[in-house]
């Protein structure tokens, strides 16, 4: 079952001398279940195509297709909702909210759906999977980057997601820390059927990966999987 | 890295973070203005009392005793040295000095003294040779003297021919009448004095030293001459270790004494007003500047990486905060002088202290009205204050190294690492998982933002509530000061009616026919008649009722605190003593209109006051005493009380009975009970024992008590309203036909001076309102821009709630619920402070500035209104640098983390 389709998107940034076509025309779909790696040099776009599929940004052209909903077609308020609801966000520099411990991180975005209850059993084996259940009363500022990138995966696994998106989820941690991630990854898409969507630069890394899009100057240059079409 | 390094970075800074930049700058200029300004504002006023000192007691600094034989001759002899300047000089050789039965002194003035004191020759002559004289118009109408050049005056026995006619001497510590004579006059004395004004470019009291050894006089024997000497330099220094023990000995008043004692030498209360409002600038610069100073940790420690010292740091705080000062000062020195000017051109006279002239002892009383009258209020030209100017520039540079100081000793507590990562929390963290039970994780959040730094919490609550407690204070202070004004406008200026009519006599026999009272009221233009009787007499205070023997000169028995000589030779003193505990005091007795009675319930201080009841069952009010610091406790009677009031038995009994020591049959006696005790007395006499609202008892009562008791049918004096529109000179006319044949009786028209006074007042109000506003917009601005900050410094996290799927309308009750909680925590804050703000100015009006009547209750309704104003402000403040954030790209927010 297809998850995510994306067709002849389109992304231009600034005007006239100043124009950047950040994406051209770019077009793939990815199935449920699927960890996929998008890699690309620097400024290629592969961050572009994440912020755009997550509902970051607003396309210049094309579409997006999550769960046959075109976000493009979105409100404000339907895409806050729905991004919510259906696409968990890692980024690089973990992004977790300082104020907050490790549990009350993780189950945040779970208290924006009014009425929703949170699952603290889903959340307490997610925590435990993520080795984190001993850390779950520690602030971010007490953690290490990878203690503080798994508690940033558990936090995007706590609303169980359609699409997970991750933006150079290990960008900023060592080899070490980077393969325990990677495995937790993979154990997540696998475990929860999570689908994935990874941005980076590393090749070695995506090499572990289902599937390897590669984008260069904002066009895919090879790619995996089956269209819906 | 140089200095010069260090300040083009500055200046980069500055240029760079505009907005930061404008919202600093605006803040100093605005803070300096408003010192300036109001510094600028009472120093010109204060300059303005100076010369309406100089026009009322005159210009001369000390007066020194001079020895016989070595000083005498000329009075221009005084040269000038480095140590002195001597501008004017006179001498006044005392002759003889007369006791009784008034106490007269016979002197002979050279023209520097007469000119000093403004004693201008208004008819006639100056004395030439012996047995001439010269009176003031004031001392012959006391000894009951025609004023006909030429004519015969006895004086102590001896007969003068009056030879000219002096103006009257305003002397608020005069006690005697003044008779010139020749120089060649051989009296009993020969004692001269000399009387210098120095030059006051310099602290006179300097001078006046430095004069006595430079010509040998008796450095003990040196006196101020009037209030003058203290307003250039001539006070004693006062000690504030001795002020503060003397104070505290006192059983009662210690604040106000201390209070009082240093607002007379070094104006405390203008100093407390500038100290207020510097408190609150530094406050608001300060939070200004750490808000941007924050935003600036990481590079500040990219800087301390690539090897600046923390001296470069703090150097390059400091130069920028001083760029902003080198502009915002001049910008907001000129703008503050600019206004306050423009405000004293158009409104000075509330700037200048009207009271002057208008306290004088006994008989020599007079009041507002009078003075008002004579030496009109000009609050002459608009005066830069350059001490305040230097003060408030000194005082920011402090202020400003200070801020520099206090955020670079913040910024040592963390290592560069924390600051690069702007990770500055410290303290202890709560462990509790609150989305266990509660699922409003959006009110956490809030609540945890919120004391996130607590110290920027407890700061911006601080700034928050400052600028409201100024303006609720000032509100409360001009509010009392309001009803203050009306009330002692009415009581102790004489101004409760348009016009007057009076009887300007020191006989009880002259009174207005009660007939007059009716055809004045049918007069057209008239709206009311308010007819007084008066008589005077006499309470007994037996058994210790009399709580105060030191209040008046007669029971004191302290050296130099005579009583009135005149007081004493026809009444035979205010009080006398009777025994250890029993004391005889005199007393005004009135009979007031039903309206007047119940007009003088904003006076009440014990009872009630209900004209009818007074009449059924014979109950009189009591107009007790009021000490220097508003106590009103020196009489023990309270309502219920009984009271046995002597007087006399008809206005044909011989003078001397006014002094109650005659034969009984002279008097008759009546008791009374006490229905209230007021603080003052409305329709008054003035010819008698006097009444100046503090140190004279009154027994009022209704006009028919007095009819029926005491059989007195005329009028002492009616005060009289008139219709809305009417016209004040005509209507006078009228009455003075009316009242033109009534012996002594004098129609004094008020109406201009009511106006002058009720204008006065309203200027003042809207002055005071105007800087109390003008606090409330800074305190504003201080809001927005530190709210602004809260929301910048955390768009990172903003970001993330955004991506995570917070809506706009969540994202907004987020701001909300932050915004509420801080309104709530200052409203709280605010409250509290205020509470002892207003304990504090309580006590300030009641006991030193001897408010009537200061209110005691909390305004609750501004405090409420303050409240939600700052609630309104908070969460509006917090909404609108939220919106900032929601027009904001989410990946750039994230992006700032």
């Amino acid at each position: 079952m297809n998850i995510l389709k994306v067709t002849e998107l389109e992304k231009v940034y600034g005007t006239g001398e100043n124009q950047v076509h950040a994406l051209k025309g770019v077009s793939f779909t990815v199935s449920q279940g699927e960890f996929i790696a998008v890699v690309g040099t620097s400024g290629s776009g592969k961050s572009t195509l994440m912020n755009l599929i997550g509902g970051l940004d607003t396309p210049s052209a094309g579409s997006i297709r999550i769960r046959k909903h075109d976000i493009a077609s979105l409100t404000r308020k339907e895409l806050t909702i729905f991004r919510r609801r259906n696409i968990g966000f890692v980024f690089q520099n973990y992004s977790l909210m300082p104020v907050l411990n490790v549990y009350d991180n993780v189950t945040l975005p779970v208290t924006f759906d009014k009425g929703r209850h949170i699952d603290h059993t889903f959340i307490q084996e997610l925590l435990t999977e993520l080795g984190l259940w001993e850390k779950r009363r520690k602030y971010p500022s007490e953690l290490s980057g990878g203690q503080q990138q798994r508690a940033a995966l558990a936090r995007a696994l706590a609303n169980k997601p359609a699409l997970l998106l991750a933006d150079e989820p290990t960008g900023n941690l060592d080899s070490r820390t980077t393969a325990e991630v990677m495995g937790l990854l993979r154990m997540s898409a696998r475990k929860f059927h999570q689908t994935i969507l990874m941005v980076t630069h590393n090749e070695l890394i995506a090499q572990s990966c289902d599937r390897i899009i590669t984008i260069e100057d904002g066009q895919i240059m090879e790619k995996g999987g089956d269209d819906l079409d | 890295m140089t200095l010069t390094n260090i300040i083009k970075l500055a200046f980069s800074y500055v240029k760079y973070y505009k907005k930061q930049t404008l919202a600093l700058l605006l803040g100093t200029a605005m803070s300096t203005a408003l010192m300036t300004g109001v510094g600028s504002l009472m120093y010109s006023g204060r300059t303005a009392d100076l010369q309406r000192i100089r026009d009322v007691y005159g210009d001369a600094h000390y007066r020194f005793d001079m020895k016989e034989n070595l000083h005498s001759g000329s009075s221009n002899q005084w040269r000038e040295t480095k140590a002195f300047t001597v501008e004017k000089c006179g001498i006044l050789t005392v002759k003889k000095e007369v006791k009784a039965p008034y106490q007269i002194t016979f002197v002979h003035a050279d023209a520097g003294y007469l000119e000093m004191f403004r004693r201008n020759l208004l008819e006639g002559s100056y004395p030439q040779k012996p047995g001439e004289v010269a009176l003031a118009e004031r001392t012959l109408r006391n000894l009951g003297m025609e004023n006909t050049l030429g004519s015969a005056v006895v004086l102590d026995g001896d007969a003068y021919t009056l030879c000219g006619i002096l103006s009257d001497q305003w002397d608020e510590t005069a006690k005697d009448m003044k008779a010139f004579v020749s120089a060649d006059t051989k009296l009993e004395k020969d004692h001269s004095y000399l009387y210098v004004k120095f030059k006051e470019n310099g602290r006179v009291l300097a001078q006046a030293t430095a004069f006595s050894n430079a010509y040998d006089f008796d450095i003990h024997k040196i006196e101020r001459v009037s209030s003058l000497t203290a307003y250039v330099g001539g006070n004693v220094s006062t000690s504030l270790p001795g002020v503060l023990r003397t104070a505290l000995s006192l059983p009662e008043g210690r604040l106000a004494y201390f209070w009082g004692t240093l607002n007379q030498s070094h104006n405390l209360t203008e100093k407390l007003v500038l100290a207020a409002l510097g408190i609150f600038s530094a406050f608001v610069i300060f939070s200004l500047f750490q808000v941007s100073v924050r935003k600036r940790a990481s590079q500040y420690s990219t800087l301390q990486t690539l090897g600046m010292d923390e001296r470069g740091a703090f150097g390059l705080i400091l130069s920028e905060l001083y760029m902003v000062l080198l502009a915002g000062y001049p910008t907001g020195a000129a703008l503050g002088s600019l206004g306050a000017k423009t405000l004293y051109s158009r409104m000075g006279e509330i700037f200048v202290n009207q009271q002057i002239g208008s306290i004088q002892n006994g008989t020599h009383t007079a009041h507002i009205r009078d003075v008002a009258a004579q030496i009109e209020v000009r609050p002459g030209s608009f005066c830069i204050s350059t001490g305040t100017l230097v003060g408030c520039a000194v005082f920011l540079m402090f202020l400003m190294l200070s801020v520099s100081c206090i955020l670079i000793y913040r910024m040592r507590r963390f290592t560069l690492a924390e600051m690069q990562t702007q990770n500055t929390h410290t303290g202890k963290q709560n462990r509790r998982i609150y989305s266990v039970k509660r699922s409003d994780m959006i009110g956490i959040l809030s609540r945890k933002f919120l004391f996130e730094r607590k110290g920027t919490f407890i700061g911006i609550i601080i700034a928050l509530s400052l600028g409201q407690i100024l303006f609720l204070g000032t509100a409360y202070v001009i509010q009392n000061a309001r009803v203050h004004n009306a009330l002692t406008f009415k009581a102790d200026d004489g101004l409760a009616s348009d016009i007057q009519v009076y009887e300007d006599s020191l006989s009880l026999s002259d009174v207005i026919p009660s007939n007059a009272a009716n055809i004045l009221e049918a007069t057209e233009g008239v709206a009311s008649v308010n007819p007084v009787r008066y008589t005077l007499g006499e309470l007994p205070l037996e058994n210790g009722l009399f709580r105060w023997p030191e209040y008046y000169p007669e029971t004191a028995g302290e050296e130099e605190f005579e009583p009135d000589p005149l007081i004493m030779e026809r009444f035979h003193g205010t009080i006398t003593r009777q025994s250890e505990k029993d004391y005889r005091i005199k007393t005004n007795v009135y009979g007031y209109s039903d309206q007047m009675l119940e007009e003088l319930a904003d006076y009440l201080l014990e009872g009630s006051i209900e004209p009818k009841s007074m009449l059924k069952k014979d109950t009189v009010i009591l107009k007790t005493l009021m000490d220097g610091q508003g106590n009103y406790d020196g009489i023990d009677l309270s309502p219920g009380d009984s009271i046995r009031l002597k007087v006399p038995k008809n206005a044909s009994v011989p003078e001397a009975a006014l002094r109650f020591e005659g034969a009984e049959d002279w008097y008759l006696e009546k008791e009374f009970t006490v229905a209230a005790v007021v603080s003052r007395t409305l329709g008054k006499n003035d010819n008698f024992i006097g009444d100046n609202g503090t140190s004279t008892v009154g027994v009022i009562m209704t006009n028919q008590q007095m009819q029926e008791h005491f059989g007195i049918d005329g009028y002492d004096s009616i005060g009289i309203t008139l219709d809305k529109g009417a016209d004040h000179h005509k209507v006078s006319d009228k009455i003075r036909d009316v009242t033109g044949e009534i012996p002594n009786c004098l129609v004094k028209d008020y109406t201009q001076l009511i106006e002058q006074q009720e204008l006065y007042l309203r200027q003042k109000m809207f002055f005071f309102y105007g800087i109390a506003f003008i606090l409330l917009l800074i305190s504003i601005f201080h809001i927005l821009n530190s709210m602004q900050y809260l929301v910048a410094s955390r768009k990172h996290e903003f970001g993330i709630l955004r991506a995570m799927g917070i809506t706009d309308a969540g994202f907004c009750r987020l701001l909300v619920k932050e915004g509420f909680c801080y309104g709530i925590c200052s409203g709280l804050f605010m409250a509290v402070l205020y509470l002892a703000v207003h304990k504090v100015l309580y006590y300030g009006l009641q006991h030193v500035f001897l408010y009537l009547h200061a209110n005691a209750n909390l305004p609750l309704l501004p405090l409420l209104g303050m409240v939600v104003l700052n609630l309104v402000i908070c969460i509006t403040a917090m909404l609108w640098a939220g919106k900032e954030v929601l027009d904001g790209n989410i990946i750039d927010e994230i992006a700032q983390g």
